[in-house]
């Protein structure tokens, strides 16, 4: 990592609102991947963000924007960070127009916050990322984070319908609109969704919002065989159902989720979530269908939770890694995107390749979507095992068309392996790109694909 | 200026001797689109392959001769007219569906291949592909991706963007990128989302990867008639903020009612203001239930009457009708300027009125056919080209409808693209520093401005490319 380069080459109005860290515990506390940064800057206007940004990229400063801090360990070690971008207090509702069915927030603003307000009118933004309860809408969209119901609703790039980003020349500029439909110019707002902070800060966005479901359930049942859920899940993606979401925990995690729910559990039982959405008679006939379902696969129905209760069955599934217990040099957490017709292979070469007991390897499977969460509790353990499984997970699944990215990994883990695996030759253009935004690379560099 | 014989040569050499076109009279059909737009390509090539189409993209490029991709020329913004002459670059004989992977859900098809040929194709086995454009039967899906087309039932579903995964491009140097695939979040930026919509600025696809989806359970399709514009207007905003979001809510005029059953009867009322083509999708549990409310509000709006579809034939014989209403409108007048304004839905009523009267104060005929659901308007203004003052009029009156959509925070084009044909309207919705950034773009791709030329990007200069291009997309501090 390269020295600082100087705060006093910025602009004493600028200047003069770095906070310097107080002290080594919070030092820690705002380090990214082990490193700075040197000094925190809020900023209460976009306009400020700008700014700021211009400054910091006339000086070379290195920037790591913030929101709520839910995401600080994607990506790759920044090759520097000097000065972190507090966004926090940029939270503002700028336009609800729950007739046109769109809102315009500001990008600190926490999505709960967010879904309270469109809640007053029966709507709601259907993104249900992990740390749901304090993630923020940039920090959301800048990953392009998503949960569970990603299957029915899909994602940002299917919600984001403009955008207001501060670029580090200093200038505001505009992407899309707020209409549904907009086809007036590039769609800059596709390009700066899960662009990770490094093509300029997205201050605000404007939402599609759908008006809330009738009603919700999840409908719970135990497998013996994590191969008869899968085939559950692959009928029920082939039929005219539509489930919301498809989710299978393995027996770790699904130890975990039925002790937060009260919900009983065998030891060696792996667990299927089916998620449910819609009109309330709709939901009812999904039910039956499911539990049809359910016996014809040989599974166990454990319970259908509703309205409140499916509620609360999403939002612990959301926070389920802060129930786990895991040492902060040993957790990984690494996302394997596969064609859907080789998720039950995914499922068991994870298995075959990492199941060393000393690891701690967990699984969870976002069936519907072709998505592999694998877990590794402390895999600081077997360091040069897990790498080695990793790499060849990653080359199996690559090998497929799909990819294996890191997001979340101790330090040791990162310096040995990249977090986004290599792209082809896309990555030139990937790179000129950044070169025109941020033609210093001060935005979160060095944490995107290729020291992007 | 014609092209130098050996450079025809060259081109006959790549796409054999039939899939060349280089005589005035065959170029002629070739110098316009669905749109006011004119110009003459000076040579028209029919590539069969993706090596076809690199070896004509490298030939262009070193003989630094613009290129402009064209599929049925449906396009209604001028985007597959080359305005300054040279190559287009016709996809007609690349149509061909290269895979239906069914257990996937995702299909791969070419160029060429007609939108409707896709969902034809997957019907025996329950699916379909979403995105239906008016012209789908024509239309192709490289010029649905060039323009992210829409269509009736992209208000519940979305439009070409939420349904493409995955591009192989040759870009403007002849190198190929596969963007994007069959599989979930490929890492780095989505430059599958920034191709899409692109108008062919940024080089051409060669294959598509497409989402493919169960047809629906229960589809029930209604129409609403209505004696006043505004209260059909009025109708789409309470349905949907009765929390009811339909497959299709399309709305028609008196004038386009005309235009409609004057040549496809299909059974719209000629005294009526206007119709709502109203179709829900979805289980059949609440199909019942959901259309009773829909009924409800549209007679609590105005609505004089409410016809269900009984059978698939008064089904397609409504939707015949919408798809049919532009060619329909051709027979009503020699020309049509086709408007694409989008507004925030509850604006629609206003913009609307604002419409008409646009209408009134340059004595033009204006039919009106909207995908009212998203707020998208096509105001149709019917004219005669050969009378050059008329021509100028409607030009002047579609400026006008385009500045009524952004005052209202609307934009100037929902689906059909910007093309050359609304370039001088871009400043209503782009400023300076936002063409900046969609420069940023246009220079990464196709730094020689080959690739579909002057076309959506009012750009007055090159920009300066620095030190980007010459490191071969490494940037400098890495």
């Amino acid at each position: 990592m390269r020295e600082s380069p100087p705060f006093h080459n910025l602009p004493q109005g600028i200047l003069s609102k770095i906070r310097p860290l107080p002290d080594p515990s919070s030092a820690e506390s705002f380090a990214i991947d082990g490193r700075g940064p040197k000094g925190v800057i809020s900023v209460g206007s976009l306009q400020e963000t700008a700014e700021f940004l211009k400054a910091a990229s006339k000086a070379n400063i290195s920037v790591i924007p913030r929101g709520s801090g839910t995401k600080m360990g994607w990506g790759n070690p920044p090759r520097a960070a000097d000065l972190m971008l507090d966004l926090s207090g940029l939270r503002g509702i700028l336009e609800y127009n729950p007739e046109n069915l769109t809102v315009t927030a500001e990008c600190g603003l926490p999505l709960s916050e967010l879904q309270e307000a469109l809640a007053t009118k029966g709507q709601f933004l259907p993104l249900d990322p992990s740390y749901f309860r304090s993630a923020s809408l940039g920090g959301i969209v800048s990953c392009n984070a998503y949960g569970p119901k990603r299957l029915i609703y899909g994602t940002a790039r299917d919600m984001v319908l403009g955008m207001r980003v501060a670029l580090v020349d200093g200038s505001l500029v505009n992407f899309g609109g707020r209409c549904v439909k907009n086809v007036s110019g590039y769609d800059l707002c596709k390009l700066f969704i899960g662009s990770l902070g490094t093509l300029g800060i997205i201050g605000e966005m404007t939402f599609k919002v759908h008006p809330l479901p009738e009603q919700e359930a999840i409908q719970v049942a135990s497998f013996r065989e994590p191969t008869k859920a899968l085939g559950l899940c692959q009928s029920l993606l082939h039929s005219a159902l539509f489930p919301a979401a498809l989710e299978i925990l393995d027996p770790l995690l699904a130890g975990v989720w039925t002790q937060e729910m009260g919900i009983p559990h065998e030891e060696q039982d792996w667990l299927l979530l089916i998620g449910w959405a819609g009109f309330s008679e709709d939901v009812s006939r999904l039910i039956g269908e499911g539990k049809a379902a359910f016996s014809e696969h040989q599974a166990r129905e454990d319970e259908v939770c509703e309205s409140g209760r499916a509620r609360k069955g999403w939002e612990i599934l959301g926070h389920l890694t802060t129930y786990l217990k895991v040492s902060p040099e040993g957790f990984v957490l690494c996302r394997i995107c596969l064609p859907l017709t080789q998720v039950g292979e995914g499922m068991a070469r994870w298995k075959a390749e990492v199941l060393t007991p000393g690891v701690k390897p967990s699984l969870l499977v976002r069936a519907g979507c072709g998505i592999l969460y694998g877990y590794l509790l402390e895999a600081s353990r077997d360091e040069e095992r897990t790498f080695h499984s990793l790499e060849k997970m990653r080359k199996w699944s690559m090998d497929r068309g799909g990819s294996l990215i890191l997001e979340h990994a101790p330090l040791w883990l990162k310096e040995r392996m990249d977090v986004w695996g290599a792209g082809g030759k896309e990555i030139a253009l990937m790179s000129r790109l950044k070169h025109y935004f941020d033609p210093l690379g001060v935005l979160n560099g060095g944490r995107y694909l290729e020291g992007i | 200026m014609p092209f130098h014989p050996r450079v025809l040569r060259k081109l006959s050499q790549i796409v054999g001797g039939e899939g060349l076109l280089s005589r005035s009279a065959d170029l002629q059909v070739y110098e316009y689109d669905a749109s006011l737009e004119k110009g003459r390509p000076d040579a028209v090539v029919f590539p069969t392959s993706r090596e076809q189409v690199i070896g004509l993209v490298r030939l262009a490029h070193q003989e630094k001769i613009p290129f402009v991709a064209r599929g049925s020329g449906t396009n209604l913004s001028g985007g597959s007219i080359p305005p300054d002459g040279g190559l287009v670059i016709e996809f007609s004989r690349m149509n061909k569906i290269l895979e239906i992977d069914l257990k996937n859900l995702r299909a791969t098809v070419e160029p060429g291949l007609y939108n409707i040929e896709l969902s034809n194709a997957l019907a025996p086995y329950g699916y379909y592909y979403a995105p239906d454009p008016a012209s789908q039967k024509v239309s192709t899906f490289g010029g649905n991706v060039g323009e992210n087309a829409g269509g009736p039932h992209c208000l519940k579903y979305g439009v070409t963007t939420n349904h493409v995964l995955g591009l192989e491009v040759v870009l403007s140097d002849g190198e190929v990128v596969q963007l994007g695939g069959k599989v979930a979040d490929h890492p780095g930026y989505d430059l599958v989302g920034v191709l899409v919509g692109s108008e062919g600025t940024l080089g051409l696809v060669t294959q598509i990867v497409v989402r493919i989806m169960k047809l629906p359970e229960a589809v029930k399709t209604f129409l609403a008639i209505y004696d006043s514009l505004e209260d059909a207007g009025e109708s789409v905003s309470a349905i949907i903020a009765q929390g009811i979001l339909p497959a299709t809510l399309e709305m028609m005029d008196k004038t386009v009612i005309a235009a409609v059953e004057a040549s496809l009867k299909a059974g719209y009322p000629l005294d009526a203001e206007a119709v709502l083509i109203i179709e829900l999708d979805g289980l059949k549990d609440s199909m019942g239930r959901v259309s009773d409310q829909v009924i409800q509000i549209c007679r609590k709006k105005g609505a004089r009457e409410i016809k269900v579809a009984q059978t698939t034939e008064e089904r397609e014989a409504l939707w015949a009708g919408r798809r049919g209403a532009f060619g329909a409108i051709a027979r009503v007048a020699p020309n049509y300027l086709v408007t694409d304004g989008t507004v925030p839905r509850n604006r629609l009523p206003e913009v609307l009125r604002k419409v008409a009267e646009i209408g009134e104060k340059y004595h033009l005929p204006i039919g009106n056919v909207l995908h009212a659901g998203d707020g998208n308007l096509h105001p149709l203004i019917l004219f005669d080209e050969r009378n050059p003052e008329e021509k100028q009029r409607v030009l002047q009156a579609g400026l006008e409808i385009l500045e009524a959509c952004a005052k209202v925070g609307g934009t100037i084009s929902g689906e059909h693209g910007i093309g050359l044909e609304k370039i001088a309207a871009m400043p209503l919705v782009c400023g300076e520093d936002d063409l900046k950034a969609l420069q940023y773009v246009k220079e990464t791709f196709d730094p020689s401005h080959l690739s579909n030329p002057r076309k959506v990007l009012p750009l007055k200069d090159r920009l300066e490319s620095g030190g980007a291009i010459q490191h071969e997309g490494k940037p400098p501090f890495s």
